[in-house]
């Protein structure tokens, strides 16, 4: 397989296993790298060659195995973690100064108690004669030109070699396209269920993941492995056919009667909304463009889709859940302002019986500290301080349900979703401790979950590995109240899940607290955001997958695909490495004459 | 006679007894009352609220530069405060304001009640666009108030930050000003 890979693909790069260098999407020139971007590049480079020449190994070979991984993990905690986080399964360790080769937390395996469900997975219809590429180009171009997976050099001819985009495919679009999905979220990644969300718009003839392609995507994974790991959403939207403020839009009834057409055959689990996704069509004639004719949901159209999607879930006895875009505000393509959280608590409180999910939480690029306190946050802003003082200005934040006996609580109704916002945060320590212990705080231990926005951003492993490691520091743990960080039981932080001591009596405030004497892995925290957490959402019983995963066929692609599995020597010989797009400020010139010829 | 002469006097009475109870419950807070609230604003923004006055005024111009899929900035908030002492059952509380202005529909006229013992007792916004319209909003609450506590009207405006038009696409996904001032002419609880 590698062989003939080989033969079409070019030489796989020799870039660390986690690069954590500035990377522009082609919209902008790349910000000089900060001392700390330099620093941690500069010692994993260091440490690749020792570790690379002691082994025996080329470098090419050296970064692929889980041992770059470990480096990558040692070298950003050297260097940013400290006050408030650590990752930590890569020091202070017997086997090298630098790392611990033994260390299972870069590998591929599942570790105990793990049940990874990415709550964010996308793909895209990438054939030729998919209805968007002709119907809806510009949507190409705004995925070429952020997608990390997508960008590269244009097409051409070079050295004599034929040149591809992104992750190697001559047509950029078809780096987002099915083989890369199942490649990076399936055999590149520890990943045991993908949910394959949607992407705006409608008709869903012309949506880039039209529902009857992500249905066969799903089902062909789930048929190669003869289990359930991949389940959809669908996309749908109130304001089609927007004529003006305080008017029914003109597709409202046409598009939910297609919603109820589809939720049952399609067996869609929940709905995809962009509050931002304003429509294209008669709302140049009332005045409003689509980048502002969004809604919000405590308004006439969000009412009315909420109520909608109660009534279709209940009619196909499926899950009660909304899933939206909040935060990222994709300036100049969607009506960026309908992207700030201030409605969910809104929503949340008036529809106690759906489940929400506020996607990436909020975020938007801004710096994580500790929340700021009430007064000092607007909830019309995007971030996720905006998201938590929506919740706390509706009564819905997790300290308002702490249990009688407990410290900890959860908000009824509504989950935190860490799509890009694990992504952006991971590689600061201390950042992402204090994204994670505002969001425990505020949202609950049982309220947070994993996606990726994967393939986006190519392969998801590197995101689930640096989870894997992140510790709290000891000032952290006190000042979140979390005294076992991320390895606290979910049903009660205070307890360490992964300390059998923890298991040998009955607990006086939870009925079904295990008294076996066992550690409990899959009752921290971290297993509860890696996918334990949705996967109660979603009905799926996670122990039934991992047991599915020893016998299903990409496990054993998967199987013949990775050297060594499961020892220090583990290696993914193609594993891309590649964050693709310019690098430096000379990088993006280039790029960027080559796209005025392109054009 | 006399029976149902006395029947009716109780009869009246007791409607007067009724609906004098409440109206000694009820307050009202107008300008000159108010306090200042929390306030947002970064330097491409202008918030300000008055509380001599009720008027409350924001503005921006959206020239913060988006960045590859954010665009980070702190939009203008300008509030007001009504601070009540709770004595007798609170079950509505009712903002008015007039001349109301409101660029367009990311313009959110907030208002939020909470008890300092109670915590988060209601909140309701309204949307624009309005040009120069009067109205009130009816904040249900959710939590009543339970008497000896303090309970806190917060109203005002706000909207989040705007950003430039995306480099390459080129599309105005934030306007490129827009604000909102409106006249907050009383507070009743009752």
């Amino acid at each position: 397989m590698a062989e003939k890979y080989k033969d079409y693909m070019p030489d796989p790069s020799e870039a660390p296993a986690i690069d954590v260098m500035p990377a522009s999407n082609g919209e902008y020139v790349p910000p000089d790298p900060t001392p700390a971007q330099r620093k941690i590049m500069a010692l994993q480079n260091e440490k690749i060659e020792e570790l690379r020449r002691r082994f025996g190994m080329s470098r090419r070979q050296f970064v692929r195995t889980a041992a770059a991984y470990a480096v990558g993990v040692w070298a950003v905690d050297k260097v940013t973690g400290g006050k408030w986080g650590n990752y930590a399964f890569a020091q202070n360790t017997k086997t090298t100064k630098a790392c611990d080769l033994e260390n299972p937390g870069a590998q591929l395996a599942n570790l105990p108690g793990e049940f990874i469900l990415d709550t964010q997975g996308h793909a895209l219809d990438s054939s030729f004669n998919a209805k968007w590429r002709t119907q809806d180009p510009g949507f190409a171009q705004f995925l070429m030109l952020w997608t990390n997976s997508s960008m590269g050099d244009y097409p051409g001819y070079n050295d004599g070699q034929i040149r591809g985009t992104g992750e190697g495919e001559l047509d950029p679009i078809e780096n987002l396209g099915r083989y890369h999905y199942f490649k990076d979220i399936f055999l590149d990644s520890s990943e045991t269920v993908n949910l394959l969300t949607a992407l705006p718009h409608l008709p869903d003839e012309i949506n880039i993941t039209p529902m009857k392609w992500a249905a066969e995507t799903r089902d062909m994974v789930n048929h190669m492995t003869q289990s359930e790991r991949c389940f959809v959403h669908a996309f749908s939207q109130p304001n089609r056919g927007y004529q003006g403020p305080g008017k029914t839009p003109a597709y409202q009834q046409e598009d939910f009667e297609w919603m109820a057409s589809i939720a049952g055959p399609l067996d869609v689990r929940g709905w995809k909304l962009y509050c931002g996704w304003g429509d294209p069509g008669l709302g140049k004639l009332g005045g409003e463009g689509p980048t502002h004719n969004g809604w919000w949901f405590d308004d006439e159209n969000g009412m009315a889709i909420v109520e909608h999607i109660r009534r279709i879930q209940a009619k196909t006895n499926r899950p009660p859940v909304v899933c939206t875009h909040k935060g990222l505000a994709f300036n100049g393509t969607f009506d960026s302002a309908k992207f700030s959280p201030r409605d969910m608590g809104v929503i949340g409180a008036q529809f106690p019986d759906i489940t929400f999910f506020t996607y990436h939480s909020g975020y938007d690029g801004e710096h994580q500290t500790a929340y700021p306190g009430d007064d000092k946050v607007n909830s019309s802003n995007r971030g996720v301080d905006c998201f938590i003082k929506s919740l706390r200005e509706n009564g819905i934040d997790a300290t308002k349900f702490v249990p009688k006996g407990l410290e900890h609580g959860n908000t009824p109704n509504m989950y935190a979703e860490l799509g890009t916002t694990w992504w952006a945060n991971m590689s600061d320590a201390d950042r992402a401790t204090h994204l994670l212990g505002k969001l425990i705080t505020y949202v609950g231990p049982r309220r947070i979950v994993l996606g990726t926005d994967c393939i986006w951003y190519g392969n998801p492993q590197p995101q689930f590995v640096l989870f894997r490691a992140l510790q709290f520091s000891d000032k952290a743990k006190e000042f979140y109240n979390l005294p076992y960080g991320l390895d606290g039981d979910r049903w009660d932080p205070r307890k360490n899940a992964l300390d059998s001591a923890s298991y040998m009596a009955p607990h006086p405030n939870i009925s079904d607290w295990p008294v076996d004497a066992k550690a409990h892995p899959e009752r921290t925290i971290r297993n509860g955001i890696f996918g334990r957490t949705a996967a109660a959402v979603y009905g799926l019983d996670p122990d039934a997958k991992r047991n599915a995963l020893n016998c299903d066929e990409v496990q054993k692609i998967r199987d013949a695909y990775i050297l060594n599995p499961s020892t220090p020597k583990e290696t993914a010989p193609l594993r891309s490495n590649t964050i693709n797009g310019p690098r430096t400020k000379k990088e993006f010139w280039k790029f960027a004459k080559l796209e005025g010829t392109a054009r | 006679m006399r029976g149902k002469l006395a029947v009716l006097a109780a009869a009246t009475l007791s409607v007067v007894a009724v609906s004098v109870a409440p109206a000694g419950a009820a307050a009202s807070y107008g300008p000159g009352t108010y306090k200042t609230g929390p306030k947002n604003a970064d330097p491409s923004a202008y918030a300000n609220a008055d509380p001599a006055t009720g008027k409350v005024t924001i503005f921006q111009h959206n020239t913060r530069q988006a960045a590859a899929v954010n665009c980070v900035g702190d939009g203008p908030r300008a509030t007001l405060l009504a601070v009540h002492s709770v004595t007798d059952q609170v079950s509505s509380v009712v903002v008015d304001y007039a001349d109301a202005f409101l660029s367009d529909h990311e313009i959110i006229m907030d208002v939020y009640v909470a008890g300092d013992k109670s915590g988060p007792l209601g909140h309701k916004a309204d949307f624009g666009p309005k040009m120069h319209e009067s109205g009130s909003i009816t904040v249900p609450l959710k939590v009543l108030p339970q008497p000896g506590e303090t309970m806190t009207v917060q109203f005002g405006l706000q909207t989040g930050a705007g950003c430039l038009p995306h480099p390459l696409i080129g599309l105005d996904g934030s306007r490129f000003v827009n604000g909102g001032e409106a006249t907050f002419t009383g507070v009743k609880v009752g």
